[in-house]
């Protein structure tokens, strides 16, 4: 029990000390646990803070009133099963992509505990429980905000996960993390090129000047 | 070691009662509602805030500029909704463009000739084309010290010939027509010029009275003694026949709901969305952009104002 306290203590609030325990001691499982509860979580919190009569609203201009009613009741049903369904297949698609990439940048660490890390990196969203619950009584929303600055936070610890697991300093980390959105946005870019280089002889044809 | 255990604690318990919400809420979705939902009639709440301007409105990084679109939308979007049985329009603006204010004012018609009542609530100031809009409705309820009135049509043209020429700026207007520099800030009005603005002020002034006679049951005479452009406050105005009912925004909500015959508490439709805080903090006021109350507000009867 002291132990699940101080990772989960260390990984919020003291990050380098509880990621470094994290990636040499945990298990990719102990990973994936702490992914899909983090997740059940999140997704609990938004289903709280959401005003559901707005929802309803939308709703109903295009189904019966039974069947909105059916639906946002059996909603939190449907998530739990997405989310034990996919999460365990996003964290390690993602995980062994991250790992990939850090491979190419010279990293020699375990791909097993990169997935440790990132599961355990999830940790901050389990904060969006209590500002959900605060959501709902104020005004104004304060989910987006909160969303986003929790995205930051867990991206910091992902970040901290690379560099402790392949023994990488800051900026190849970061990186190491963003190589493969680089890599997609550089093979979208290729690609539109040369669609634009073949298709500009037939564009000329098709509305001669 | 305590104070870890007690972030951990605090943490746990807000899980632990998350979860007990969300479980209350899978068993019953709607607990402040009737049982099918979205069972009984809405308010549809609409703001109308700042000068009143034609159009989109704009906004860009941390100011933004009003348009009445946005409210003729919202306005529409209560019309068309068959859960809103009545709408209150509260207003906030000390009036604007003549041609934007007809807009809203149609738009108000449209919703009472579609058979839901509307209810215009005055909060600091309704004057002008605010009271021009407002004239079209059910009933007016304005706080006592409510400015309002100013029923007339302003046009104000510069001459800065004289500015011009100390900053030593000449300029020469090409045209293909007599009058079609007419208003330029660089040259000053002709007799002729004034006689063609003037009675296009008249002419709008003439479709003002028209309105507020129309909309308040009185006499083109009785209105055109008020609309020398003077302002009132919500008590003389009620006394002159301009204003239904003082009172505030709740007063207007439980008038809305007993004309359009809804029983218990009526629910809140706060038209144009919950503002988010990036809304808040990139843009500035707009003419539909009223801030958040912290705490839903509260009508006589116990129904609640919430964000839509």
């Amino acid at each position: 029990m002291n132990q699940f306290i101080d990772d989960f203590y260390d990984i919020l609030f003291k990050p380098a000390r509880g990621v470094s325990r994290i990636v040499a001691q945990r298990s990719a499982w102990h990973g994936l646990l702490v992914y899909l509860a983090v997740s059940l979580i999140s997704a609990m919190a938004g289903y709280v803070a959401v005003d559901l009569r707005n929802v309803a609203e939308e709703l109903s201009g295009v189904m019966p009133q039974e069947t909105v009613n059916l639906l946002l009741q059996s909603l939190p049903l449907l998530n739990v099963i997405t989310i034990l369904v996919f999460s365990p297949i996003i964290l390690f698609v993602w995980s062994a992509i991250l790992q990939f990439s850090s491979e190419l940048l010279g990293g020699q660490g375990r791909g097993v505990s990169l997935a440790a890390g990132v599961g355990y990196a999830q940790m901050p969203y389990i904060i969006l429980a209590p500002l959900g619950l605060i959501s709902r009584y104020l005004s104004m929303d304060i989910m987006g905000l909160a969303g986003f600055a929790v995205f930051v936070w867990s991206f910091l610890l992902k970040i901290e996960c690379i560099r402790a697991v392949h023994n990488f300093s800051k900026r190849r980390a970061v990186l190491s993390y963003f190589l493969p959105l680089l890599a997609t946005v550089a093979v979208f870019i290729i690609f539109f090129f040369l669609l634009g280089a073949f298709l500009m002889p037939l564009l000329s044809e098709l509305f001669p000047l | 070691m305590i104070g870890k255990r007690l972030v951990i604690a605090i943490i746990f318990v807000s899980v632990v009662f998350t979860a007990i919400v969300a479980v209350g809420r899978m068993i019953r979705p709607f607990s402040s509602q009737s049982a099918s939902g979205l069972g009984g009639s809405q308010i549809a709440l609409v703001y109308l805030e700042g000068a009143i301007s034609g159009g989109r409105g704009q906004n860009t990084f941390l100011s933004a500029s009003g348009g009445a679109d946005a409210v003729i939308k919202q306005l529409q979007e209560a019309r068309l909704d068959s859960s809103v049985a009545a709408v209150v329009l509260r207003i906030n603006s000390p009036g604007g463009s003549a041609a934007a204010s007809q807009e809203i004012h149609n738009e108000v018609l449209r919703i009472r000739e579609a058979g839901k009542p509307l209810v215009v609530s005055f909060a600091d100031v309704a004057a002008s084309g605010g009271y021009w809009i407002a004239s079209g409705a059910d009933a007016i309820v304005a706080n006592p010290a409510s400015i309002t009135g100013s029923i007339g049509v302003i046009m104000e043209i510069y001459n800065l010939t004289e500015l011009y020429e100390i900053m030593g700026i000449d300029s020469e207007a090409i045209k293909s027509g007599e009058h079609k520099d007419m208003g330029s800030v660089s040259r000053p009005l002709t007799a002729a010029e004034r006689e063609i603005i003037q009675a296009l002020v008249d002419d709008i002034f003439e479709q003002f009275i028209d309105v507020v006679a129309e909309g308040r049951g009185l006499s083109r005479e009785e209105v055109r003694s008020l609309a020398d452009g003077r302002i009132f406050t919500g008590r003389q105005a009620m006394s002159l026949g301009l204003v239904d009912h003082l009172g505030d925004l709740a007063v207007a909500v439980d008038l809305a709901a007993e004309m359009a015959e809804i029983p218990g508490k009526p629910r809140i439709k706060e038209m144009g969305g919950r503002k988010s805080f990036f809304d808040l903090f990139l843009n500035g006021a707009t003419i539909n952009m009223p801030l958040p109350s912290p705490w839903p507000l509260k009508s006589f009867d116990g129904g609640e104002i919430l964000p839509r």
